[in-house]
């Protein structure tokens, strides 16, 4: 069976980063709204619904389909024969992933996988993967406290 | 303040100003995940990354290390160690401010929301996501428990110490031994896996015991998962080597102290004499589902609403990976578990944020299989939630199986592995 072909990684990485998102739902946490309910304290909670921002957890979590094979938030392990998507140019992974759909391009698993996805899914997901810093940027998480609190 | 202004300022300092300006009454939301596994661990880290750090995740689990199942059936063969299979779960923690709880959990009250551990340390929760995998139900082959518990006859089919002592049987055996494998009705953990055992273990009988025979003793009908492919090689690979049987249900295994070779029993056919006798018994949900009042009289897996995977008998619990009742054509499968968590932990953070979780989730899955120590074979699909029959189906046209066994799919197999290990973990 033929190797696959896959999109090169682009030299540069794109301005885009997480940092927009991230704003846009804290954004929207401080509009005024009514006061959140006891078993609602997440920040996004003192808002309806923004469109937006529904839209960027469910996209991000339809990405995350991708991450068992190209690592999560799209970053491949060092060394991995699959190529990491984080960072590639929205047009060429929009191109390939609707070429593995239409079987034009070759490949073991990817023209099985990508025959479930939307077009319009698909276009989301390069779009996505464009976005993201092809390194990790990833803020310190806060220590985890030795016991929880009962 | 105006989204405007907001939006120009630094996003880390807005991150920061809105908690304090919001939340400086209310404590954080907390979810409680049990169980570290390719489920529950995948939960873990995705509540964190999900709800930007804003959701407490604690994560139960008595062990310290996850231990891949996927690729353990290559132990057995001598093709790798357990070491290479073994992840250190405490990364979630530094990388991901997970809490990790090294207990078991005694007792689960849903009503109060809240678990009781086996230290008696009480752990209140706002949403509970429970991950607990299979138990393997001993007691439905007559003898097991006791030759089990002797160490005569080992499952190893949750990898681990006991991984280690069935390839140690496997090794002792002699020349011209027997070793058997009977696989339980479907559905049961990771469909295709009995048979790439099979396929592994063959891959060393061939060379260290040429005169040894296995024998696949399958409840079911026919092969669960790559049926044709398994066959073709087997009959290319294996010829003398493994004898397929299907409809032989295993009732009853005997093995007395000094003899070497045991018995298995059947429900139809005549009694067998095996050697290394790798009995797999009936699997169902974790028994913690039960005690917890999430599971049907009789049911072996419990119900969940697809869509967010909320269990249907109890409110803030949701229910993942193998222990669910499965949609049609969905298997009890590590990716298809961390499929499941994706979409549990995306359904929790909207709950939390008062959203409407998502009306149309998706799930994929891959499976590789070893068919020898290198060459591979896969099935992937794609799974979509239907909201008329509020299940999901595999997507028309999607999904497949390799045109054959390759090396190239070998090395998939591994990085897939370590791919998804990263995924659930680091």
């Amino acid at each position: 069976m033929a190797r696959p072909h896959w999109p090169a990684l682009p030299t540069t990485a794109p301005p885009l980063r997480w940092w927009p998102l991230l704003a846009m739902l804290v954004a929207s946490a401080t509009q005024a709204q009514p006061e959140p309910p006891a078993s609602q304290p997440l920040p996004q909670a003192q808002s309806a619904a923004t469109p937006s921002a529904v839209a960027a957890l469910r996209l991000r979590t339809l990405a995350a389909t991708c991450a068992a094979c190209h690592g999560t938030e799209g970053r491949a392990l060092p060394d991995s024969p699959v190529p990491g998507l984080a960072g590639l140019p929205a047009g060429a992974l929009r191109q390939a992933l609707l070429a593995f759909k239409s079987g034009a391009r070759p490949g073991t698993v990817m023209p099985q996988l990508a025959k479930g996805y939307e077009d319009a899914q698909l276009a989301a997901l390069a779009d996505y993967f464009a976005a993201l810093a092809p390194e990790p940027d990833r803020p310190a998480a806060p220590p985890a406290p030795k016991e929880p609190r009962p | 303040m105006k989204r405007r202004d907001l939006l120009q300022a630094g996003a880390a300092a807005l991150a920061l100003s809105a908690q304090r300006a919001t939340g400086a009454q209310a404590r954080r939301a907390r979810v409680v995940v049990v169980g570290g596994g390719f489920g529950g661990a995948t939960a873990a880290k995705y509540l964190r990354l999900l709800s930007g750090q804003h959701v407490e995740v604690v994560l139960v689990e008595p062990q310290a290390d996850f231990i891949s199942c996927p690729l353990s059936n290559l132990v057995l063969g001598g093709f790798r160690p357990l070491d290479d299979l073994r992840q250190p779960l405490d990364t979630l923690a530094r990388r991901h401010g997970v809490q990790l709880v090294r207990e078991r959990v005694a007792r689960v009250d849903t009503a109060a929301r809240r678990l009781l551990l086996d230290s008696g340390t009480a752990l209140a929760y706002d949403k509970l996501l429970l991950s607990p995998g299979i138990d393997l139900d001993m007691d439905s082959v007559d003898g097991l428990p006791a030759a089990h518990a002797a160490g005569r006859v080992l499952p190893a089919w949750k990898a681990g110490p006991e991984t280690l002592a069935l390839r140690r049987q496997i090794e002792a055996m002699p020349g011209g031994g027997v070793f058997a494998l009977s696989i339980p009705p479907a559905p049961y953990r990771c469909p295709p896996g009995p048979y790439e055992r099979a396929s592994v273990i063959a891959a060393y009988l061939r060379q260290a015991k040429p005169r040894a025979k296995l024998l696949v003793l399958d409840a079911n009908p026919d092969i669960v998962s790559k049926g044709a492919l398994f066959r073709k090689f087997w009959a290319e690979a294996y010829p003398q080597l493994i004898e397929y049987r299907p409809l032989h249900q295993v009732v009853g295994v005997e093995a007395r102290p000094g003899e070497l070779a045991g018995t298995l029993r059947f429900e139809l056919q005549e009694p067998e004499r095996a050697t290394v006798m790798n009995v797999l018994p009936a699997m169902r949900a974790g028994s913690l589902l039960q005690q917890a009042g999430l599971m049907k009289p009789g049911a072996r897996w419990c119900e969940v609403d697809y869509r967010t995977f909320a269990a249907t008998a109890a409110p803030h619990v949701h229910v993942i990976g193998d222990a669910i009742q499965p949609a049609p054509a969905m298997p009890k499968s590590g990716h298809m578990a961390n499929a499941h968590a994706k979409v549990a932990a995306a359904a929790i953070v909207a709950e939390l944020s008062g959203w409407e979780p998502d009306p149309a989730p998706l799930l994929t899955n891959t499976c590789y299989s070893f068919v020898d120590a290198r060459q591979v074979i896969h099935v992937a699909s794609v799974h979509q939630y239907s909201a008329a029959l509020r299940n999901y189906q595999p997507v028309a046209g999607s999904g497949g199986l390799s045109a054959a066994p390759s090396t190239l799919e070998g090395s998939y197999a591994w990085n897939w592995a370590r791919t998804i290990w990263a995924d659930m973990l680091a």
